[in-house]
């Protein structure tokens, strides 16, 4: 072999010769050649128009750019004239419980968490009564008790029908519609319709010319014009308008889930497995129509040669998944006709492909590039967090508890879905850190709460979920939890400087769920709720319950409420006196009820609604709030109205650990990076305070008092 | 109202503007056959995760409008993005880039040029290696009779200009002779709506020359004739109210085209 021969091409030799090429083409002396077809001719033109628009905006914002530092100017002296802070960082992580919190930092496991209570503050943050999220982060959020911000539960009862709607938020088709053929198509907008009232305290800030960063605090669907941007949390839906509902598509056949996901069939074709993932009904149907056809994207299965994962396509995309992982997010459109779609995001994950083959689909989030329900503020916010950091969940309840409550997913598949979330918010956190030198930053995980309403069964000695498990072989998932909020937070801490203010808060902690108690069940045992002739239990949500006979129901985790006259459309309980007198009479038959079986004290307190709350709102709160103790909660069927025989029954879901329960039980926890000169915080303070160090005076309609606190940096 | 006019001659087969047509044809076919070529041989996760950089921060600049600072990281991050994406982009050029070259050149020679118009006058220039050779140069119709005609001698640049009438329609030959030695030059004349392959000039020279310039074989390198160039109408394609030639409609066509197959493909470009 010659010489030439055994020298390889070398890198540069490659470069040289590519260079060669291009000099030949580009100076070839004839116009028609500086046109290489439309892939280059598109990345030509859309690489000057992207300059081109840049440039227009450039020009723009140079034109304008002396009146509006004028305004900016002016406006920011006059809020930042009295302001303690340039900036605030309020970091939420929902759930995060003050006992074990101070454990860990105890046994040195949280070490910039101790760092903070060393050198500012940590203390317990008293929650909202019933101390569920979204009633605690409206108060948090609006500085006002729940009667002034109508959030009282994730459900509300319609009185009319004794049936339950989300209290945050109704999304509501267009009224008019024009028939053509056989499609009903709408005129006008999707209507959605906000119930959580109060202005959240970035608003203010906002009118006053700080600008706010706030990403994923819950109650914030639909989202709300502001000085800022904002990406909204709990309570958005997925696409098919739930608030969550995956899929399992599965060669094997098996029963109904009892709620949260659908099983769907997979059927054999020659090498692909077919199924499909359900959708939203189509828009182009009357909705009252209950034949209304169900939107499916359709997706083939192609498992590998040695069945060590699989080929899963959907439209035109292809990608494969090994087994026990999920994909990435997968973009998909739900097609109605007339160009009519509805663009989501999904992922799967190949929980089994031998004997059976079995995907879980996530719920189908609104794709936050495309989306067809606005979740952010500007609506442009999303589109630019999903460009720059990719796709990412957009539904409030994004970590999927149902599919590990039902067995779908295991203990693994699901805390990587959990922290995957996580993940995504964490680089959203950091950018709006970026973005926000000056002004509030607020975000909220959701992965503390869910976390440890999954896994509270590993903490506790003898849960019903791990009987007969040895606490040696628990894992610690939970330690691992806090473990990575410390490490957040020191990150964060690294990122800010010692003039910024740190906030940690965490709406309500945690508690044991060990025993659910039926409300409904002891109602009508009681003699307060009446059955149909016959029945000695009801189906979901009433279906078997006698409204004539019938005085007190429950319907959520905490409110109890009478069937009054006038209220409730079968209501026989008459209001005021007797009202009141019933009210007494079973404040008086629920307080300090003990669950022999279980030896606790299964409720610890029971509240009034009318001494509870104060404000516009109070009509629409539940007559009385049921405040459970230790280790118990409303059972799975009271929350559904469910009557069953029993009144107590063990939890035996994965579901272990809750918060809705009596406030006193589960305060917050509330860390900062200066002193607090407060003996008992509440969450309801947090809005005054954030006015007040912004130099702004909390309305007098507040229900919460601003903070003293020590700005020195220690 | 003319593309239904064109599409109507299609159908009947009459009057139909095949330059047109052809561009047409040729624009789609290219459309099609480029984004494929680009799906295939370029980066399509990278090119996509680019193009959601530039969109992501020209977004930023204007959500973080007050921010200077985070408007300035959001330019810079513009900037890279393109350059990023630009470089994506070309690998799938340089792939593409030649085979097109060569594609183009040769519709130029139908598309580009209409033949000579019969009975109406034309020139024919014709180079030397020597300006002596000037005095004795001689022109001739493809039967060999010697051709009269205007003439003008440009010593400084060894050229010399004819302006001749186009008489017969039809393909033909110019014969050029020196000190004895003769070279032929074809010529195209005539009307018809079919467009013919035209080369405006022969030459001696290199490939490259050759294959940009020229339709006909080489001129011997040792002949003094180095060049005969006839001057050839340019064509003009009328669409839309406007007369463009053929590249400018292909330019239009390809990315309308290519538009379309891109998204139908789920190609990233």
């Amino acid at each position: 072999m010659s010489r030439i021969a055994q020298v390889p091409i070398s890198r540069n030799a490659q470069r040289l010769v590519l260079l060669v090429l291009l000099t030949l083409v580009i100076f070839m002396p004839a116009y028609a050649h500086a046109y290489a077809g439309p892939g280059a001719g598109f990345a030509v033109l859309s690489s000057f128009w992207t300059l081109f628009v840049a440039f227009l905006y450039s020009a723009y914002a140079l034109v304008t750019w002396p009146f509006r530092t004028l305004l900016r100017m002016f406006r920011r002296r006059k809020a930042f004239a009295k302001a303690l802070v340039r900036r605030a960082v309020i970091l939420g992580f929902d759930g995060m419980d003050p006992v074990l919190a101070a454990r860990y930092m105890d046994e040195g496991k949280l070490p910039n968490l101790a760092k903070l209570r060393a050198s500012g503050t940590f203390s317990k943050l008293r929650t909202t009564n019933p101390p569920i999220s979204p009633v605690a982060w409206s108060t948090f959020m609006t500085g006002v008790n729940p009667g002034k911000h109508n959030i009282y539960d994730f459900l509300a009862c319609d009185r009319r029908s004794y049936l339950p709607f989300l209290s945050s938020a109704e999304v509501k088709g267009p009224k008019r519609r024009i028939k053509v053929g056989k499609y009903s198509i709408p005129l006008g907008k999707t209507e959605i319709k906000r119930m959580r009232r109060g202005t959240p305290f970035w608003h203010r800030l906002g009118k006053a010319g700080i600008f706010s960063s706030i990403i994923r605090v819950p109650v914030t669907f639909p989202p709300e014009k502001f000085s800022g941007v904002l990406l909204s949390g709990m309570c958005v839906p997925d696409l098919k308008g739930s608030q969550g509902t995956f899929c399992l598509c599965s060669t094997a056949t098996g029963g109904a889930f009892r709620e949260g996901g659908t099983r769907v069939p997979m059927k054999r074709k020659g090498a692909s497995l077919q199924s499909y993932i359900p959708g939203p009904v189509t828009p182009l149907a009357e909705p009252s129509k209950s034949s209304a056809e169900e939107l499916r994207v359709r997706f083939e299965v192609y498992p590998t040669a040695g069945l060590e994962g699989a080929k899963i396509v959907v439209g035109k995309k292809s990608f494969v998944v090994k087994l026990g992982e999920y994909s990435e997010w997968i973009p998909v459109e739900f097609k109605a006709g007339l160009g009519v779609r509805a663009h989501g995001i999904c992922r799967f994950y190949l929980k089994q492909i031998n004997p059976e083959v079995e995907v879980y689909v996530t719920p189908v989030n609104i794709d936050p590039a495309k989306p067809d329900l606005p979740i952010s503020h500007p609506i442009t916010y999303s589109v630019y967090l999903a460009k720059m950091f990719g796709a990412f969940a957009t539904l409030g309840l994004a970590e999927d508890t149902w599919a590990l409550n039902e067995d779908v997913l295991d203990d693994d598949a699901f805390l990587v879905q959990c922290y995957g979330n996580h993940e995504a918010r964490e680089r959203q956190l950091f950018d709006a850190l970026e973005k926000t030198p000056e002004g509030l930053c607020t975000c909220v995980f959701d992965t503390t709460d869910r976390v440890q309403h999954m896994f509270w069964r590993y903490l506790e000695e003898d849960h019903p979920a791990t009987r007969g498990m040895a606490q040696s072989e628990k894992p610690l998932v939970i330690e691992d939890l806090y473990r990575r909020v410390d490490e957040l937070v020191g990150r964060v801490m690294q990122k800010v400087d010692s003039k910024t203010l740190v906030m940690v808060v965490s709406d309500h902690g945690f508690q044991n769920f060990a025993r659910g108690f039926n409300l409904n069940a002891w109602l009508h045992q009681n003699g307060y709720l009446a059955l149909r002739q016959g029945k000695t239990e009801s189906g979901d949500w009433f279906e078997d319950v006698d409204w004539s006979r019938t005085r007190a129901y429950t319907m959520g985790l905490n409110g109890l409420f009478l069937n009054v006259q006038g209220r409730e459309s079968q209501g026989i309980v008459a209001p005021g006196a007797v009202a009141e007198a019933l009210k007494a009479e079973l404040i008086a038959k629920l307080s300090g009820l003990e669950d022999l079986a279980a030896g606790r004290t299964a409720i610890t307190g029971v509240w009034d609604s009318d001494d509870a709350y104060a404000g516009p709102y109070t009509g629409n709160a539940p007559d009385l709030i049921i405040g459970y103790g230790d280790g118990v909660r409303a059972s799975w069927d009271s929350v559904m109205g469910k009557v069953t025989s029993a009144i107590f029954e063990d939890n035996t879901k994965a579901w272990s650990g809750d918060h809705c329960v009596d406030p006193r039980l589960v305060p917050g926890v509330l860390f900062c990076n200066r002193k607090i000169a407060e003996d008992k915080p509440a969450i309801v303070d947090v809005a005054p305070t954030m006015l007040r160090i912004f130099g702004l005076e909390p309305p007098a309609y507040y229900d919460g008092k601003a903070w003293t606190i020590k700005y020195e940096v220690n | 109202m003319q593309t239904t006019t064109t599409l109507t001659a299609v159908i009947s087969g009459t009057s139909v503007d095949w330059p047109l047509m052809i561009t047409l044809a040729a624009s789609v076919a290219v459309g099609l056959g480029m984004v494929v070529v680009f799906g295939f041989t370029s980066n399509q996760k990278a090119i996509k995760r680019s193009k959601d950089q530039i969109q992501a921060n020209l977004l930023a600049v204007r959500l973080f409008q007050d921010q200077l600072g985070a408007v300035l990281r959001s330019y810079v991050g513009i900037i890279t993005s393109l350059g990023c994406y630009l470089r994506l982009s070309f690998t799938p050029l340089l792939i593409v880039i030649l085979p097109l070259t060569v594609f183009i050149i040769q519709m130029d020679r139908f598309l580009g040029w209409t033949p000579l118009p019969a009975g109406q006058s034309f020139l024919v220039k014709a180079r030397v290696a020597n300006a002596d050779a000037l005095n004795e140069i001689t022109l001739r119709g493809s039967s060999g009779e010697e051709i009269s005609a205007d003439v003008v001698h440009m010593p400084g640049s060894n050229e010399v200009i004819w302006r001749i009438p186009a008489l017969d329609s039809g393909s033909q030959t110019l014969k050029v002779s020196v000190g004895g030695r003769t070279v032929a030059k074809s010529i195209v004349i005539g009307e018809g709506s079919y467009p013919r392959r035209l080369s405006l000039i022969r030459l001696q020279g290199s490939v490259w020359k050759r294959l940009l310039d020229s339709g006909e074989s080489p001129i011997e390198v040792d002949a003094a004739v180095q060049s005969i160039q006839v001057i050839y109408p340019t064509r003009k394609i009328s669409l839309f109210g406007f007369r463009m030639n053929w590249i400018v409609w292909f330019f239009v066509f390809s990315m309308i085209a290519g538009y379309i197959f891109k998204s139908l493909l789920g190609i990233q470009i």
